[in-house]
């Protein structure tokens, strides 16, 4: 993303995009890690804590910005509920940090996570 | 605004009398070990939906996090419809089965997060309660901390100071009180006094709570179950008299004497409405400043010393509609004056009420003696 101002540019890159939308995921409840985007379904790897924005991937197109997420909940959690929060709260977020708006945010659940007792 | 319509026509069944929640009653008041079955526990549930929804506003104008779009209160509400509609359906009559459906309900009606969270809280309930027939004041001191302790599972990096730091402590509070006595009111009673007492800090915990100068949203809907609950255990209403504006005790303490000025409470109706513009010209206005909605229809709650201001800058940005205003200074003192009047009776607010017109003293206080709930004198023509 680039805003040209009077004394010179700014430019904000995807990964720190990235950061922001993975910081904002995991304030989300509901979600317990993020995932690698892979194209297979099935092997969901999870991914460090240091890695989590590897689980975004941020499209910038013409000044539109697309940001998918892909993430791994707690079982037992409405996942349809907390993909919503997680759209809601991303999309206020970073949309508050840069000041420009999202065009759209696509949660990919890749993996439940079963937590012990 | 379809939806808050709804919301306020929608009908709770109070709790009715059986002879066996009367001999649950007895037990209660005498202060020997409490028991409470499914029906009863039914009705704990009842009771928190309904002192919840009597506190739907508040919570709502309350929400600043994560997301401040004024819902939490709307959210909460609606799980725990869900839960009651799931519950309903149950024709067993043991704790297990209706905490089951308390769990479902809520899980399958989860609205926003902090429906989220409190559809994870029952189902820590459940999950300890699961094979109970009855429950006693130690099983729910034990399943609220398997509530609090679930939910806190559920997200990687659990904020303090919201609902998660509400549920937690007031089931430490209770754990601590069930160990004391095997009385469920009492232990209900702790859980909520560490409930509130938790929740006025929240804002020292979470900082953007104490920049909007709240506390938290969720945690506020935490205590308003809590205290629904408490409240039918005492036998105290959970059900808000029509008209009559909810006054909540759980309120940070403010300053006493500060003036309260007016609520106003309206929509703005047109197109394209420029939102932030608005916001932003509103916050200058007063404060417990709320304005929510979109480009077409937009709510705006503010609490003010000079409404007429607001107006004027209101019908220059489209339509206004529903509005309410009301003079809180006004509210305040006969909210005191209520509170100084502590041997005032209670309103009737069951099912039924009968209203009696009669035509003189002694025949209002033979009405009195029937167990009339209260008695307004008319003036003479």
């Amino acid at each position: 993303m680039t805003e040209q101002s009077r004394l010179g540019r700014i430019e904000v890159s995807p990964q720190a995009i990235a950061g922001l939308a993975a910081t904002a995921v995991l304030e989300c409840y509901g979600v317990v890690g993020m995932a690698r985007p892979t194209p297979y379904s099935g092997f969901a790897e999870v991914l460090q804590r240091e890695h989590h924005r590897r689980g975004v991937r941020v499209n910038v197109n013409n000044e539109r910005i697309t940001i998918d997420l892909y993430v791994v909940f707690e079982y037992g959690v409405r996942i349809s509920e907390v993909a919503q929060n997680i759209m809601e709260n991303v999309k206020f977020r970073v949309e508050k940090a840069l000041g420009i708006p999202i065009d759209a945010v696509n949660v990919h659940v890749q993996g439940l996570r079963l937590s012990g007792n | 605004m379809s939806e808050k319509n709804a919301l306020s026509q929608a009908e709770i069944i109070p709790p009715e009398p059986s002879p066996h929640s009367e001999q649950l009653a007895d037990a209660r008041h005498s202060g020997k070990p409490s028991i409470c079955d499914g029906q009863e526990f039914r009705r704990y549930i009842e009771a928190a939906g309904s002192w919840l929804e009597a506190h739907i506003e508040l919570i709502n104008s309350l929400n600043v996090y994560p997301v401040p779009d004024g819902d939490t209160g709307t959210n909460m509400y609606l799980t725990m419809q869900a839960a009651l509609r799931e519950i309903s359906a149950v024709a067993e009559n043991t704790i297990s089965a209706v905490v089951r459906a308390l769990a479902h309900g809520s899980l399958m009606g989860a609205r926003g997060n902090s429906g989220v969270i409190l559809s994870q809280i029952w189902r820590g309930v459940a999950k300890y309660l699961d094979g109970k027939t009855y429950l006693t004041a130690s099983d729910w001191a034990q399943a609220m901390r398997e509530g609090s302790a679930v939910a806190y599972k559920g997200v990687i990096r659990p904020v303090e100071g919201t609902i998660l730091t509400v549920a937690r402590e007031a089931s430490e509070a209770a754990l601590r009180a069930a160990a004391q006595s095997e009385d469920i009111v009492f232990v209900m009673q702790q859980a909520l006094a560490q409930a509130q007492t938790t929740l006025v800090h929240t804002p020292d915990l979470l900082p953007v709570l104490k920049e909007a100068g709240v506390v938290d949203a969720g945690g506020q809907g935490l205590c308003a179950i809590l205290e629904g609950i408490l409240r039918y255990l005492r036998g105290e209403p959970t059900k808000v008299v029509e008209g009559a504006k909810p006054v909540s005790r759980l309120e940070p303490e403010g300053e006493p004497e500060h003036e309260y000025g007016y609520d106003v409470q309206f929509l703005v109706v047109g197109e394209n409405l420029p939102i932030d513009a608005i916001r932003e010209t509103i916050m200058g206005m007063g404060d417990s400043v709320l304005v929510v909605g979109d480009s077409t229809t937009i709510k705006v709650h503010i609490h003010s010393e000079d409404p007429g201001r607001i107006f004027s800058y209101a019908t220059t940005q489209g339509q206004l509609q529903d509005v309410v205003l009301e003079n809180m200074q006004d509210q305040y003192h006969q909210f005191l004056a209520k509170q100084s009047n502590s041997s005032d009776p209670a309103l009737p607010t069951g099912e039924i009420s009968t209203v009696a017109i009669v035509n003189g003293e002694g025949i209002s206080q033979v009405f009195e003696s029937l167990g009339g709930g209260a008695l307004w004198q008319a003036a003479r023509p």
